[in-house]
């Protein structure tokens, strides 16, 4: 079930090897490249399969960017974990490079060595939070401080925070971010909505604090004998941050952790609430030939007027064979993508969610700034028009 | 991006830092090779070794080969810096297998860094270390790992944990034991981080040895939520595993319940489907479903491929699993701590761990409360696609197997745009086997957008999907034929102007879909069917057509109408025959002689003489499966045809004609089978596997193991020894636990090569017995000269040496002294009377020293053959290792090499040389060998050249000394024997306990010496030891006189090791103790150095168990070479055994 990967590849659009990694010496570089090229050749631009068989070896890929990042392994494994993996790796380069691109993996090619090498250790995955590498393997502006120990993270019972922190002031940066997904059919029906929300902490504490987060989840709330006049959510699906203690929170719904440092999710959640969309989008379609086709698109925006949406993008999808497109607009600007084709939607300020309190507790008592500020934006978000 | 930015000044010049950081290795990438890079490696700066380390790093990646730096690069292991350590470390995994003989210099500094007091040098030294792929370091791993196993070190101890599977992949099973054993440390150890590795080692050598769990079980459940994710997924796995051995299934699980107790769930189940199980159809739909859980208990136990085969053998035996091997997930405790403690990780921020946690819970948690898994499966359904398709495949199992589970959820499953074609295809298929009679409406709604997408690939599968629902739900297959008809219609209207692959695909996927719906039950869509004969003449499609036609020769009988057109359908049909394409010309002709013999009335005629027609344009058609089908349809029909011709002219022979008509009407009559239950042939694998994706077991693919195969002897047992070793490790040294427990422990590659190398050697001494027990007797003589009796501690004027050598049992000296004079002189005197004396000091052994004179006389190395007479026409080479010392170099070693001649004819012109002198263009990698050898340190050839023999008289033999050097001291040398200007390529095999000289030395001398090379330098093992009792039984038959039996062993233990190995006999300590016959205590100690670099070594046998009886013989080597130590010990137990 859990077997493990033979190696791992950053690979080019092109399927070439920019960087290789062996960890268990039974599939070599050119096997798999040869593999990737010819399967890339073949499906196109197609979206692929993320997990193929081929020839005694299975081979996961994603794709970011210019990029592709796959395993390949001779065992059975599990799919969904090397998958993971691959995202994270993509994390954590992006923590240390700002952004994984070809050009960036050529940059940065001794710490890509460096960095895989710790997040995988014979094809099983280990450290894969940036903030535990950043630790482990400092880049070149930190050389100077090389560590002469393990730090504290790998070897702590608390694995996600080192010891020993110290800020002058303590401060702790609450945002709750919603993404809106709504569906909506060619009839104009809303036939699905929820809202996806994470928690993202900036936390600048000293020492091991032990924060509680309490939120307006109806659970909690009934549980305490109070009245939930609307206000509460259900929450019930949720992830949480491994340093979230899930048993307490299965025992009583105490959100209570040691956060690590610096920035992290805290919890993810969903809400499958009947959301309004907050803006509405008609279109009109005229055949005038049989190869000349006018839309006429209306957008209109369903939230209060002392809000503002922002970087609000339409996409509207077109044959693919389209040319010479004639666009005109009374606001904003619109240009023909012909790479794209889906319909994406940046929306600011939605309410959602509440935090009631949050409460940290430190031996030493300091007093500490919660701030918290919610954000929304929309995730998956369609409207069939035609 | 906050208003706060003041605080975070500190991380804001860290962020400018890492921007400006940005590109500094990129020269390096691009153009590797612009600096020298042997000298700045050989540099004194860390800065210019890291610069070029870099380089070859860059090269690494982009594919050149620049292994010709190992040697210099791994000098720099030995640097302070960590960066250049690591870099080096990185070099060294990617060369290593392939330039051993280096890599292996590096092997003493990564013992050094071993006992580094930083934890973080430590473990990479364990990581690189075990990285090595090459298997003469194994042993040593296994020794760092053992170690470094209880380490103080969380870091170090995970480490070590994630070494044991590159061992055991290089290793595989040899060492399987002893790496069980250190599996089993590291699960019980306490840190959370260690048990997560300890489990992925478990997983890789012994992922069947549940019982190791046994014991841990519940700590493991309780440490779960604090592994860290990666460990977490592969525990998850291992605890389900365990559970199912021990416990079995539990009965309430969604895989049993739903076929035990089918009545109860329907309460369970959901508002509507209750309802709906009334319906007629949905019965058989419940049995489907409890067929399918059987079938998926059934492939988790088994594996699919097992199961399968087998039942196409056997019928679908639903109750085939044996009802003890159940279990309750209520009343048993194992069974709930497991779900209490995987239910948190469904919150898991891992997608992985969700889809394992899930998993866990479908198999073992109760029916009711297998919902809590759902929410969780679908709010993966948001991460990114990759993983998404990778929940979809195990959602799309759960799904089929108890749709209810999704059915609620049936919106999370609708398609957006952005999603890739794999999974809109789950997607729809999921949607499909979830519809219920109350959802199907707005699924519908959503196909209908579907069907708009300008995907017709994508289409075409929506339509399938239709097809499923109104299978599923009887009810709706009115609403879905009227809206596939009016499809058909549409499609077949477009795709006369431009017709489309996709199109094409499209309207066939629709007709498909339609006689699928038709096939449940015909009688009622019969105008569906004339619907179809009807559009036939616009649709155009061939494979489109092909379906309609067999539909219509199909259901030929049904209803009323249809046989009324008929005639007006069989006219159209055999007018455009010729114009058709194959396939629809295969189903015209079938869909006539269909109707031809189902016909009855006036009509009939009119059949037949189409079907003549048709079989006439049939014959010359241009395609030859179309002719030869239509002659042998003829042939066939030829009743039907004729019968037409000559109307009554058929009774003469209706003998023949009627099993014509038998034939005829079994090939083409047997449609009324309703094919109701669709054999179910799906093949599951465990949930989250990679081969429940690609639908296949991968290779290691385990199924879960049979429930209830683990039994509590097995669990009882374990433990035991479990506490065995916990109690050894405090008493001894880690080295002794591991030798003592397992024999095996360093049973390194030398084990398997000397089985095959050392398979044709003899010995003078066994082959020469007689001359043997000859000088036996003859020692017996004048048995004092041979042995004298010294009394170790009677010494009473000199206590200091004592206390040196034994301070393993600390006696006062008066006492030991006293005890072991009396109990010598009793010895000496009279044996016999021993017994009474001892009795006086029972229990307190004592030792007494003796040497062995005499006993190089009788020293036999053995030998070995070089040359097979039979091969080279009668030339036989032997050769044996001779103790003499080079006086060239210290590098050689001296051989004695015997050239016999065998044949009748003398032999002229012998010679031995090494096989790089005849220069040989063929091959190219002697060049490469030679370059390699050239770099070594010291240039000494490798073999002295001998001279030549120039004739040889049969009989005759002739004895030569080769002098010898081996590259190393396992590997054989190639070298070439000439013999009449014939070449024979012979192989030479060192033998380790050559590569030693002896080194005289006092007993004193070897303890001082022996206590500076303890720890890492010690190395123990086990062996047993039984030449001596052949011996013993050959001196009861020959000499009335008994001789002493200690001597015997000590003899023959002695000539072993001298016979084998070029080796100084130090001491040889006796017991003095109750028993004659108890040879325990008996101590050996030899000792020699190395030839090349004159390293002493030490050897020690303790021996263990009866004079007459086969002896445990403990070897123990200390040397500061750890590979020579220890591939001197192998050999060492080799021979003795």
């Amino acid at each position: 079930m859990a077997g493990a990967a033979s190696a791992l590849f950053l690979l080019d659009i092109k399927g070439r090897v920019l960087v290789w990694r062996d960890y268990r010496g039974d599939v070599s570089a050119v096997q798999a490249e040869r593999f990737f090229t010819k399967f890339i050749e073949k499906e196109g631009d197609q979206s692929q399969d993320p997990v193929v068989y081929d020839n005694g070896v299975s081979y996961m890929f994603i794709q970011h960017n210019n990029v592709y990042l796959m395993t390949a392994s001779r065992q059975n494994c599990n799919a969904a974990s090397h998958l993971l993996f691959l995202h994270r790796v993509v994390n954590v380069f992006k923590h240390y490079f700002e952004e994984l691109e070809e050009e960036s993996l050529r940059d940065n090619f001794v710490v890509v060595y460096e960095l895989l090498d710790e997040m995988m250790d014979f094809g099983y995955p280990q450290y894969t939070e940036a903030k535990i590498l950043s630790e482990f393997i400092k880049t070149d502006a930190y050389r100077m401080e090389v560590t002469q120990r393990p730090p504290m993270a790998v070897t702590n019972a608390v694995s996600w925070r080192s010891e020993g922190i110290r800020y002058k002031k303590n401060e702790v940066f609450l945002d709750v971010v919603e993404s809106v997904n709504i569906l909506v059919n060619s009839n104009g029906q809303i036939i699905r909505s929820d809202v996806v929300g994470a928690l993202k902490m900036w936390t600048y504490l000293s020492g091991m604090p032990e924060c509680k987060l309490g939120l307006n989840d109806r659970v909690l709330l009934e549980a305490q004998g109070r009245t939930t006049k609307g206000k509460a959510i259900d929450l019930d699906d949720i992830k949480f941050h491994q340093c979230v203690r899930l048993a307490r929170f299965e025992n009583d719904r105490t959100i209570s952790f040691i956060p690590p440092d610096g920035s992290f999710d805290l919890m993810t959640y969903r809400l499958s609430t009947q959301v309004k969309p907050l803006i509405w989008v008609e279109a009109q379609v005229e055949r005038h030939s049989k190869s000349r086709i006018e839309i006429m698109v209306k957008a209109r925006s369903q939230f209060k007027e002392r809000s503002t949406a922002t970087n609000v993008e339409i996409e509207l999808p077109v044959p693919s064979d389209a040319t010479n497109p004639n666009v005109r607009t009374s606001m904003g600007s619109a240009a023909y993508a012909p790479e794209n084709d889906a319909l994406v939607w940046k929306i600011k300020s939605f309410p959602g969610g509440k935090v009631r309190y949050l409460k940290i507790i430190e031996k030493s008592g300091y007093q500490a700034l919660p701030w918290v500020r919610y954000i929304t934006m929309a995730g998956e978000y369609e409207l069939r028009l035609v | 991006m906050f208003p706060q930015f003041g605080a975070t000044a500190e991380s804001l010049s860290k962020a400018s830092s890492l921007v400006f950081r940005i590109g500094t290795d990129a020269h390096l990438y691009d153009d590797p090779d612009d600096v020298n890079i042997a000298p700045s490696l050989e540099s004194r700066y860390d800065s210019e070794i890291c610069e070029a380390l870099k380089r070859l790093l860059a090269f690494i990646a982009q594919g050149f080969d620049v292994s010709r730096f190992f040697p210099q690069v791994v000098k720099n292991v030995a640097s302070q810096s960590l960066e250049v350590k690591k870099l080096v470390y990185l070099y060294l995994l990617h060369y290593a297998d392939k330039r051993p003989n280096e890599a292996l210099l590096s092997i003493n500094c990564f013992q050094k860094d071993l006992s580094d007091p930083n934890p973080l040098v430590r473990a990479w030294a364990l990581r690189a270390m075990a990285g090595i792929r090459l298997h003469v370091i194994a042993p040593i791993v296994l020794m760092a790992v053992s170690k470094c196993a209880r380490d103080p070190s969380v870091y170090v101890r995970k480490c070590a944990a994630n070494a044991i599977p590159k061992l055991y992949d290089l290793h595989q099973e040899e060492n399987a034991s002893t790496l069980e054993e250190i599996v089993n440390i590291l699960l019980s150890d306490q840190s959370p981080g260690v048990v997560g590795a300890a489990a992925a080692a478990f997983i890789c050598v012994c992922p069947n040895k549940l019982s190791l769990l046994g014991r841990n079980f519940r700590r493991l459940c309780e440490t779960l939520p604090d592994v860290e994710e990666w460990g977490q997924i592969v525990l998850i796995g291992i605890l389900l595993r365990y559970v199912v051995a021990r416990h079995g299934l539990p009965r309430e699980s969604i895989l049993f319940s739903s076929h035990s107790t089918r009545g109860s769930c329907s309460e369970e189940d959901g508002v509507d489907h209750a309802a709906s199980e009334k319906d007629s159809g949905n019965v058989g739909g419940m049995a489907y479903e409890s067929e399918l859980t059987t079938l998926l208990s059934r492939c988790y136990i088994e594996g699919p491929d097992e199961y399968l085969s087998r039942s196409g053998l056997t019928s679908m035996d639903a109750s085939g699993l044996d009802p003890a091997n159940f279990t309750s997930s209520k009343n048993n405790e194992d069974v709930r701590i497991l779900l209490q403690s995987t239910s948190p990780l469904l919150w898991s921020h891992n997608s992985a761990v969700v889809l394992a946690a899930a998993g866990v819970h479908w198999i073992m948690t109760p029916r009711e409360d297998v919902n809590r898994i759902v929410k969780p499966l679908l709010f993966l359904l948001r991460s990114s696609s990759a993983s998404k398709y990778v929940v979809l495949c195990n959602v799309q199992v759960f799904a089929k197997a108890m749709p209810s589970l999704f059915a609620p959820h049936f919106e999370d499953f609708f398609i957006s745009s952005s999603d890739s074609h794999q999974i809109k295809s789950l997607k729809l298929e999921i949607l499909s086997t979830i519809a219920t009679d109350s959802s199907i409406s707005l699924i519908f709604q959503e196909f209908k957008d579907y069907i708009k997408d300008p995907d017709r690939k994508f289409v075409a599968a929506t339509i399938a999907a239709i097809g499923l629902c109104a299978q599923r739900l009887p009810m709706t297959a009115n609403t879905c034929l009227e809206g596939l008809l009016a499809l058909t219609r549409q499609e077949s209207l477009t795709s006369d102007l431009c017709l489309m692959d996709g199109e094409a695909c499209v309207l066939a996927q629709a007709i498909m879909s339609i006689k699928a719906i038709i096939k449940q039950d015909p009688a009622s869509h019969e105008k569906v069917i004339i619907q179809l004969a009807r559009s036939l003449d616009s649709i155009k499609v061939p494979a489109a057509r092909a379906m309609i036609i067999w539909i219509v020769g199909e259901y030929n009988s049904v209803g009323q109408i249809i046989p009324r057109i008929l005639s007006t359908v069989l006219k159209y049909l055999a007018w455009c025959f010729t114009t058709e394409a194959l396939e629809t010309k295969h189903q015209i002709l079938s869909t006539v002689v269909k109707v031809v013999l189902f016909a009855q009335g006036e009509e009939t005629g009119t059949f037949k003489t189409i079907l003549t027609y048709v079989l006439e344009l049939a014959k010359y058609d241009p395609n030859y499966d179309i002719r030869d089908r239509a002659r042998v349809l003829k042939k066939l029909l030829s009743c039907y045809i004729s019968s037409q011709v000559l109307e009554k002219g058929t009774t003469c022979h209706s003998h023949d004609t009627y099993s014509q008509n038998l034939l005829v009407e079994h090939i083409f009559g047997g449609k009324t089978k309703l094919t109701s239950s669709t054999p179910i042939n799906d093949r599951f694998y465990l949930p989250g596997s990679l081969s429940q994706i690609v639908l296949h077991a991968a290779p290691g693919y385990e199924p879960l193991p049979k429930p209830c195969t683990l039994l509590y002897d097995d669990l009882g047992q374990h433990t035991d020894i479990v506490q065995g070793i916990k109690g050894s490790d405090k008493g001894t040294t880690n080295n002794d636990s591991f030798g003592m427990n397992d024999p095996d422990t360093l049973s390194g590659s030398l084990d398997e090569e000397s089985a095959s190398s050392y398979g044709s050697q003899y010995s003078i001494t066994s082959s020469d017995k007689s001359e043997d027990s000859g000088s036996a007797s003859e020692v017996d003589d004048n048995n004092d000269s041979l042995i004298q009796l010294s009394d170790a501690c009677s010494s009473h004027n000199k206590p200091s040496g004592i206390a040196e050598e034994d301070d393993s049992m600390p006696f006062s000296d008066e006492l030991r002294g006293l005890m072991s004079k009396r109990a010598l002189e009793s010895w000496l005197n009279e044996p016999s009377g021993l017994s009474q004396v001892s009795s006086s000091i029972q229990k307190v052994p004592s030792n007494a020293r003796i040497s062995l004179r005499d006993i190089a006389d009788r020293v036999k190395p053995k030998i070995y053959t070089l040359l097979d007479p039979a091969i080279s026409s009668g030339l036989r080479v032997d050769y044996l290792f001779s103790s003499e010392v080079s006086t060239i170099s210290q590098l050689l070693l001296c051989v004695e090499i015997f050239f016999e001649n065998h044949s009748t004819e003398p032999l002229e012109n012998i010679s031995l040389t090494d096989e790089e002198s005849n220069q040989s263009p063929e091959s190219a990698n002697q060049a490469s060998e030679k370059h390699e050898s050239s770099s070594m340190p010291s240039d000494v050839p490798t073999v002295i050249p001998m001279e030549e023999i120039t004739s040889l008289q049969p009989g005759q033999m002739e004895k030569k000394v080769l002098q010898v050097r081996f590259h190393h001291h396992l590997l054989p040398l190639k070298l070439v024997i000439w013999c009449c200007g014939k070449k024979h390529p012979v192989k030479l095999r060192p033998d380790i306990g050559y590569f030693v000289k002896p080194l005289p030395m006092e007993i004193e001398a070897f303890t001082c010496e022996e206590s500076k090379l303890r720890g890492m330098f010690e190395y123990t093992r086990g062996c047993t030891f039984v030449d001596h009792i052949e011996e013993l039984n050959h001196e009861k038959d020959h000499s009335a006189l008994t001789k002493d039996r200690f001597l015997v062993v000590c003899q023959s233990l002695a000539l072993k090791m001298l016979s084998n190995a070029n080796l100084f006999l130090v001491s040889v300590d006796m017991p003095v103790a109750v028993n004659l016959d108890d040879a325990s205590g008996l101590c050996l100690r030899f000792s020699c150095e190395i030839l090349s670099n004159s390293v002493p070594c030490l050897i020690t046998l303790n021996v263990k168990g009866k004079c007459s009886e086969q002896l445990n013989v403990s070897v123990k080597v200390n040397c500061e070479e750890t590979i020579f130590g220890l591939n001197l010990l192998n050999r060492v137990v080799a021979f003795l055994s």
